[in-house]
């Protein structure tokens, strides 16, 4: 007889739930769902769950799932109470309490891989000194997991694809492939990865593969994304229209805007575009200018509208902020943003290029803030300054195998 | 000016998070802690127009007074922005 929990090839089914949720995988939430149906005393199993449905649940709700999960939790063992106490915070979008927990978690369980989880409050605390730390962290756990655990391997990856060590990072993600096919935080740190290096359709080729065999993958709408974006970097612009219009839903906005910026950057046209009123819903919305990348990314769906208006009014909010990032990084990107669908790529890249590295303050990771570099290179070739528009696009030209998307930001309308 | 981001005492909050954290070495759990020199409290995706004080709230709680058994419930859960998926947050947005 078999134990409960237990599958018919005797994997217990939380073991294969914590994998697929690890890898992304598109039985994440049925899994879950079983694991906690089939043990519901046990506070991890309800935890992780609440983690991965946490966005549609009500305050109510969700404290009430995480005070039991909690509770049984503590019965199990320590760890499990600390990985639920971490759930809170991260459920609560306390990322820099959720870090902080996790430091301590991390001393005491050196390695716990369901911890990793909610690795993603550094990079969300919006802190570089948090980004710092967590980049450190992992690099210290993947050295104490050794190379045979995917998990690490597939999180160091992915810190360093941020860094730029696209080599280091390159291997690091085919190693923790080699481990795990399915991991889907390691074939996201080499989509990163091959964003840098020009990829192209080799890139998209990749990416196909993997998704072919998970059609419910986790991150099958923004792995699309990352495709089309190899699309425009070699020229296909019709792959990533049609990327963007079959893979992305109503609510990706961000990427959506991203998609169709670039597009219209170089004189393309946009896949299908955002409901003007939904992104001004969006941003009227509780919490709709809360963190500045995603307000970035509403400026930019603005943009692809030309609601010029709309971004003055942006700008002017972003001005008036007390947060830096708002105030003296947001404000004037939103402001170019507003000056060039009026027509204005001077005002725009003088704007743009006064910011230099502070620009980093925009928020999300590398291959999203590219969009405010392809932005200046556009308005300088258009206010007439192709020297220094090819000098800043430069290291892309030289090192990336495809970049006929860059070859035409450069060239004159 | 974010409340939130006034409570200096929320990161003892944190350290005491880890169940069983009274076996921890004080010291050893200190040092590791990212929050030093910096507020605990707030993310750059709080809310800045909510006014809610969760410090006030949380240190009331007893917590940072050494209770270490319970979940913060007062603790209120900000608000981060709806764009959709971003490359640093990618399950959260999914379901």
């Amino acid at each position: 007889m078999m134990a409960a929990g237990t599958s018919t090839t005797g994997v217990r089914v939380g073991d294969r739930a914590v994998a697929e949720f690890l890898a992304l995988g598109g039985q994440t939430l049925p899994l879950l769902r079983n694991w906690a149906g089939e043990e519901p005393g046990n506070g991890v199993a309800r935890g992780l769950l609440t983690l991965a449905t946490s966005e549609r649940m009500d305050d109510r709700v969700l404290k009430q799932q995480l005070v039991t999960a909690h509770r049984d939790a503590q019965a199990s063992g320590e760890r499990e109470a600390s990985l639920v106490y971490g759930v809170f915070l991260h459920t609560h979008r306390q990322y820099r309490l959720t870090a902080d927990h996790l430091m301590a978690h991390f001393e005491r369980w050196p390695t716990d891989e369901v911890a990793t989880l909610i690795l993603d409050a550094f990079s969300a605390a919006g802190d570089s000194a948090y980004r710092v730390h967590g980049d450190a962290l992992v690099e210290q756990q993947a050295t104490l997991a050794g190379p045979d655990s995917w998990v690490w391997a597939s999180c160091l990856a992915a810190v360093r694809a941020e860094q730029g060590r696209v080599r280091e990072a390159h291997r690091l993600a085919e190693h923790a492939l080699s481990r795990n096919p399915r991991s889907g935080v390691a074939v996201h740190a080499l989509a990163h990865v091959e964003h840098e290096l020009g990829t192209g359709p080799a890139s998209t080729r990749m990416l196909d593969r993997w998704l072919a065999q998970d059609s419910q993958a986790v991150q099958l709408g923004h792995l699309n994304w990352h495709a089309a974006l190899q699309s425009i970097a070699c020229g296909d612009f019709a792959d990533a229209r049609h990327r963007a219009d079959t893979a992305l839903r109503r609510e990706d906005v961000g990427m959506r805007a991203a998609t169709n910026w670039r597009l219209m950057l170089v004189g393309q046209e946009p896949a299908r575009r955002s409901d003007l009123d939904h992104v001004r819903e969006l941003l009227a919305a509780p919490g709709g200018m809360a963190e500045v990348f995603h307000t970035f990314n509403l400026a930019l769906a603005l943009a692809v509208e030309a609601a010029t208006e709309d971004l003055e009014t942006l700008a002017g909010r972003a001005a008036a902020d007390p947060r830096p990032a708002y105030r003296e990084v947001l404000a004037p990107v939103v402001g170019a943003l507003a000056h060039i669908t009026v027509g204005h790529p001077r005002a725009a890249a003088e704007g743009l290029a006064a910011l230099g590295e502070k620009a980093e303050q925009i928020g999300g990771v590398r291959v999203e803030r590219e969009i405010v570099q392809d932005t200046l290179a556009r308005a300088l070739i258009d206010a007439g300054d192709p020297a220094r528009a090819a000098a800043l696009l430069r290291h892309r030209t030289t090192t990336r195998d495809h970049h006929t998307y860059e070859n035409l930001l450069l060239a004159p309308r | 000016m974010n409340r939130e981001t006034r409570n200096t005492g929320a990161r003892a909050i944190v350290l005491g998070a880890v169940a069983g954290a009274a076996l921890l070495p004080a010291g050893t759990a200190e040092a590791n802690v990212v929050g030093v020199g910096n507020a605990a409290f707030g993310n750059t995706c709080a809310n800045q127009a909510d006014t809610r004080a969760e410090g006030a709230t949380v240190a009331g709680s007893g917590l940072g007074s050494g209770n270490h058994a319970g979940l913060p419930l007062n603790l209120a859960r900000n608000h981060c922005g709806n764009s959709g998926i971003i490359c640093t947050a990618l399950f959260m947005a999914r379901y």
